[in-house]
């Protein structure tokens, strides 16, 4: 750093400041816009009330409830994560609003330290949302899923984030607003979140489709709902597709 | 046409400023457009200096390089080649404490469109330690009665005003503002303009691409004009536009002979369209009456002007002789 600092001069506002104000108006955003209501609040939900009032598809041998709520966790994080960031974020982008914000004290790393928070809190509220309205639907889950839920839920955001990033990063908004929705179709029927992979293919096939983030988050959430450490198989997967979707992020992603 | 005031051309030696005082330094910047089907030169070796305090002024043809260079001032871009340096700090590197100093405009401002104005302005500000009061900016721009309306409702003269006030709020040292007055009324142009002149006075260094060129004229210190990427001309926007011509009219082909006699050695005298003559180098009381008396031998019914070369001509022809050489 060069240059002495003028009393009252232009100054940064604490690091802690610029990060939470900007991760608070990211959350507003979301719960201020119907279409992010509708895509991260009221489709999970239809989700688990629709599977396990229905119960369709059925979920056997797994316990319908639980395993429709754990499918409902899994829609909400892509829903969010994935989904409703990948828009928003090339909306933004297509407004300059990320180039504008990248030009002020919060830059660059305060803009993804900011949504990554953001989200994580709206993945918070979803997951408290869907657990009480599956105590309604009879659905109870003991102290201990909450425990293994959390850091579940945490690296299943960062995965869907970094692939939400990189999307909105890459590509132009219309294009992000199908693909992002076509992909939500595609892993909410095959990508191994409501019915788990070996219950779609067999064999070969489903090991290749176990690979899939969507796929390992997944099991790992059916096993915290149900009380159980998801397997290092499911958390290696889902760890590296965080840290690979990250970097790439990082690396693709354009701010204009 | 006749002689045109001298531009220091690049490449031309001249006195190499080491900017030591710069806020603003641009040193040999390279930037390429990444256009398809292959990369055009959009900022091509340019050399610009801003010190503190200083209205500078960018102007130049649509596609000249004015954007690609303010980004790359503002650190949006990287530069392909050469050096820039924003208060002594690498702007694309720059952390918070220097991106505090540095306010921006951007030509598509950036705005979100679902949020209300003033709750985007606080935004701003409080991404600072020591805001200027929201409210008084807002009362400035004429935006304060807009706290409550979405962005996406304002018009466009009122969303650059908020994009101003959003550059300001943070009492940059450097201002860097593309476009700002492009979609402004008189009067909203008038208030960004007091608005940084008076940050200018506080010492705030001022780069603004602009091409309303009647507030270049007004406001700005220095203009340098970019055309193709390269810096065309720099300096005073009176000395960058040229002296001033007298303008006066007589039947096409009148013989200059007897004025060139009665107007001396420094005079330049030519027909520069049919009926138009143009005298450069001198134009005092004299001259005119010697016009005035030569018109009337010649049968002319008068029909002088004396004029200043306009930014607008200037840049029109600049553009032309690129285009030419290109």
């Amino acid at each position: 750093m060069t240059g002495s600092v003028r009393l009252g001069g232009p100054a940064p506002a604490s690091a802690v400041r610029r990060v939470s104000r900007q991760a608070l108006w990211d959350l507003r955003a979301v719960l201020r816009n119907g279409e992010q209501l509708l895509v991260t609040f009221v489709l999970p939900v239809a989700v688990l009330v629709g599977v396990v009032r229905t119960g369709v598809p059925d979920l056997a041998p797994s316990p319908q409830g639980p395993a429709g709520l754990a499918g409902a966790l899994g829609v909400a994080v892509v829903s969010s994560a994935f989904t409703g960031q990948a828009i928003a974020l090339a909306f933004d982008r297509r407004a300059g609003v990320l180039r504008l914000l990248g030009t002020t004290p919060l830059g660059r790393g305060g803009l993804v330290a900011a949504r990554v928070l953001a989200v994580l809190v709206v993945v918070l509220l979803q997951s408290a949302l869907l657990l009480v309205v599956g105590a309604a639907l009879g659905v109870a889950v003991g102290a201990m899923t909450v425990v293994l839920l959390l850091p579940v839920l945490a690296l299943g955001t960062a995965a869907m984030l970094g692939a939400g990033m990189l999307l909105a990063g890459t590509v132009r908004p219309e294009g992000v607003l199908g693909l992002a929705n076509l992909v939500w179709v595609a892993v909410l029927v095959g990508g191994g979140l409501v019915i788990p992979v070996e219950g779609l293919v067999g064999g070969p096939a489903a090991d290749v489709l176990g690979l899939l983030p969507t796929a390992a988050l997944g099991d790992a959430l059916r096993a915290a709902v149900a009380g159980l450490a998801p397997t290092p198989t499911d958390v290696g997967v889902l760890g590296a597709w965080a840290v690979g979707l990250g970097l790439a992020a990082r690396r693709w992603l354009r701010w204009d | 046409m006749t002689a045109h005031p001298t531009y220091p051309l690049p490449g031309s030696p001249r006195t190499v400023d080491t900017g030591e005082a710069a806020a603003v330094l641009v040193r040999g910047l390279r930037r390429l457009h990444h256009a398809r089907p292959r990369p055009v030169v959009a900022v091509d070796g340019v050399d610009l200096t801003v010190r503190a305090g200083e209205v500078v002024a960018l102007c130049g043809p649509n596609g000249a390089g004015k954007t690609s260079l303010l980004d790359c001032v503002s650190g949006i871009r990287r530069p392909d080649a050469g050096t820039v340096r924003v208060v002594g700090v690498d702007p694309y590197r720059a952390g918070p404490a220097t991106r505090a100093r540095i306010g921006v405009v951007l030509p598509d401002l950036g705005l979100p469109a679902a949020a209300p104005a003033g709750a985007v302005l606080a935004h701003h500000a409080a991404m600072h330690a020591h805001p200027r009061p929201v409210a008084e900016l807002a009362a400035r721009l004429g935006v304060a009665d807009l706290g409550r309306t979405a962005v996406r409702r304002l018009s466009s003269g009122q969303r650059q005003r908020l994009a101003v006030a959003c550059a300001l709020v943070g009492r940059p040292e450097v201002l860097v503002m593309d476009e700002p007055t492009a979609a402004l009324d008189p009067e909203g142009r008038r208030s960004v303009l007091e608005l940084v002149a008076e940050a200018a006075t506080d010492g705030c260094a001022v780069l603004w691409s602009s091409h309303t060129l009647l507030d270049v004229e007004r406001a700005a210190h220095r203009v340098v004009v970019l055309a193709r990427g390269r810096v065309l001309a720099d300096g005073p926007p009176d000395r960058v536009t040229g002296e001033e011509v007298v303008r006066f009219e007589a039947p096409p082909g009148s013989p200059l002979d007897a004025l060139r006699a009665a107007l001396g050695a420094g005079a330049e005298l030519s027909e520069t369209t049919p009926g138009t003559f143009e005298l450069r180098g001198c134009h005092g009381p004299l001259e005119l009456v010697s016009i005035a008396s030569w018109q009337a031998g010649n049968g002319s019914r008068g029909g002088i002007t004396l004029a200043r070369p306009s930014l607008e001509e200037l840049v029109l022809r600049l553009g032309d002789e690129q285009r030419r050489a290109s």
